[in-house]
């Protein structure tokens, strides 16, 4: 099993690189999670997930990319790149910058992972990026609001095969699609850890994320409102990016819910059975610092 | 630029076309049943006293010679995200559809599209806003799989519409124009079951779960869904049609909303800036809401439900900000392309 680190930002890089890189041996009973995961195979992260899924917002600059790609080099780390959706303008321009770093760069094993078809069709000009699919791009359903009641016969009895289909994602639905992916490298695929289970058809490399689902995002972000107390108004509005260092968190029918920035999250602690249908699994370290 | 409008019922063909309305879409659900296997079109909470599809085929083929009849379009919805359980129902469902003279299948599913591609290439493929669609490079994607209109999302701004206008050329882009959906999330990127039971307690809309939770202060929201101020924008930019959803609204709703799109879109046609748009906008809608009420209560076919226009009424005033006093504070009147 490949373990990777997840993280998408640079703030205290080196002592959350130092705790999960160097001294992970000393690290994994302090943190259930890290204990779980050692049970499946011995842990020691040889991947980096850096930069931003949720918000074109939260991109890094070429030079905070620069100072992971020599972190990577020097510890002999790969590397995979994270994308959000994006609009054009600045975005499109940035991001053929930051995909010509990291296509240019002398690491092994890069990756970008693309949650937007038009990143992808940009990452197509670099040729030496291997591509995977996004988990928003996946399709899998992730809502927590009925997770108890799930399978409980008592309550929503649902018949076998809707159970089966809030199991499933859109990847293995037709041959036309396999073949698609295929024809155009994309070669791995992101799950999530649903509490449902996942059940996937393909021949495909599956990674899973472990142990947080992000169930829906938005571009009416409210971090600087509720940081501020500022009346927040519809629109675009301002952004100091105070997500890297704000979240909250609440319940729905007993889940826990977190919500950071312009994503809510629930945490699904229990990894699923079928593990071993996965290849590697990223960790989310809990970065929450709750408000 | 169209105005395209929901229907659920082949009876409101005619007076949201004697309106304006250019173009219509609509979906079809036969079983009433809430498996999942047979929710392949995104609204399917049809039931007994709750009614947003056809319910047949051959309802569609009788709206279809309407529409044509009338010089105008209809457009289907088969818009969820298909397991493979789910796809065989769908390709059974594109049999019947191949077979009548529809003018556009509104899709997100890559299946669907790269199935619709491949084996029904006379179907024109309009690529739902669940395809959360932000950019021009992403339109190119969609229009190089043979797409021939791209929806857009609510959370897309006008000055993004207009770089992705510039760039892209020759195909049709569509954005919403409507009041009554709050959900603040970018629906091609939620997972949550999307209404399939009211009885169900789905994340679904929800966002203000943390507000109903926190035991924290949280600053006020001063939210709009009103877009009316953009029918200028959109306009200029060479938006090609501006959609009015409400498939699960009462008619009520939809006959005066889009009697109000098309007024203010005529009246858009003569400004020569935003700036006297807005201020025709704020001084004529309490009149434009008036007529619309007055040319609803004309049509001798429908019964029109008083109650729906005094819930439609109180809907606006919360939507639209410059009719509860907040005009300041509105940001689509103000945004500039």
């Amino acid at each position: 099993m490949e373990f990777a680190l997840y993280l998408d930002n640079i703030y205290d890089f080196k002592e959350k690189t130092k705790f999960y890189f160097q001294e992970i041996h000393k690290n994994i009973n302090k943190n259930r999670y890290l204990f779980l995961l050692n049970k499946i195979d011995n842990l020691k992260f040889s991947r980096l997930y850096f930069g931003s899924e949720f918000c074109e917002r939260l991109i890094p600059t070429t030079k905070e990319l620069e100072k992971v790609i020599n972190f990577c080099k020097k510890n002999k780390i790969n590397l995979t790149f994270m994308t959000p959706i994006i609009t054009d303008d600045p975005y499109i321009e940035n991001f053929k910058k930051i995909f010509k770093v990291i296509n240019d760069s002398n690491l092994e094993k890069k990756e970008v992972i693309f949650n937007d078809w038009g990143v992808f069709r940009l990452l197509k000009k670099f040729s030496n990026l291997d591509l995977v699919l996004g988990r928003f791009l996946t399709k899998q359903k992730k809502d927590p609001s009925f997770i108890e009641d799930l399978f409980n016969k008592n309550f929503l009895n649902l018949d076998n095969e809707t159970q089966d289909i809030i199991k499933k994602s859109t990847i293995d639905t037709t041959e036309l699609l396999k073949k698609f992916l295929k024809k155009n490298d994309i070669l791995r695929a992101e799950f999530d850890n649903v509490y449902q289970g996942i059940n996937i058809d393909s021949d495909i490399k599956k990674t899973l994320y472990y142990p947080f689902v992000p169930v829906c995002l938005t571009r009416l972000c409210k971090a600087h409102s509720y940081v501020t107390k500022k009346p927040y108004i519809r629109g675009k509005n301002e952004c100091m990016k105070e997500c890297k260092y704000t979240s909250y968190t609440y319940s729905i029918n007993n889940v826990h819910m977190f919500l950071k920035g312009n994503v809510q999250f629930y945490c699904n602690n229990h990894l699923p059975k079928n593990i071993h249908e996965f290849d590697r699994i990223v960790f989310e370290p809990f970065e929450f610092k709750l408000i | 630029m169209n105005i395209l409008v929901a229907i659920k019922e082949i009876k409101e063909i005619e007076p949201l076309s004697n309106i304006g309305a250019t173009e219509f879409y609509c979906g079809v659900k036969r079983s009433n049943t809430s498996s999942l296997v047979f929710n392949i079109n995104r609204r399917c909470r049809d039931d007994l006293i709750f009614k947003c599809n056809f319910v047949s085929y051959d309802e569609l083929k009788e709206a279809l010679e309407i529409v044509h009849s009338l010089d105008k379009k209809i457009f289907l919805t088969l818009n969820e995200n298909y397991t493979k359980e789910q796809f065989k129902q769908v390709l059974k469902e594109l049999d019947q559809i191949s077979k009548i003279n529809l003018d556009g299948l509104i899709v997100t599913d890559l299946n669907l599209i790269l199935e619709l591609k491949k084996n029904y290439s006379n179907i024109p493929i309009h690529v739902s806003m669940l395809s959360a669609i932000f950019n021009s490079e992403a339109v190119k994607f969609y229009k190089e799989l043979g797409a021939s209109r791209i929806i857009f999302p609510r959370l897309i701004f006008a000055d993004e519409l207009k770089s992705i206008r510039k760039n892209c050329k020759n195909i049709e882009l569509e954005t919403f124009i409507d009041f009554f959906i709050g959900c603040p999330n970018v629906e091609g990127f939620c997972s949550s079951i999307h209404h399939l039971n009211p009885l169900i307690p789905t994340l679904c809309s929800k966002e203000y779960l943390y507000r109903i939770n926190s035991e924290y202060e949280i600053p006020p929201e001063i939210e709009s869904t009103c877009r009316i101020c953009n029918i200028y924008d959109y306009l200029n930019i060479g938006i090609d049609s501006l959609k009015l959803t409400g498939r699960e609204y009462p008619f009520e709703f939809v006959y005066i909303s889009s009697y109000m799109i098309k007024k203010f879109l005529d009246i858009a046609k003569k400004c020569e800036s935003k700036k006297t748009f807005v201020k025709l906008v704020y001084n004529n809608m309490d009149k434009v809401i008036k007529n619309g009420i007055k040319e609803l209560n004309s049509i001798s076919s429908f019964k029109i439900e008083k109650e729906n226009i005094f819930k439609f009424k109180q809907i606006l005033k919360s939507s639209i900000l410059c009719r509860s006093g907040n005009i300041d504070l509105c940001y689509f009147k103000n945004e500039v392309i």
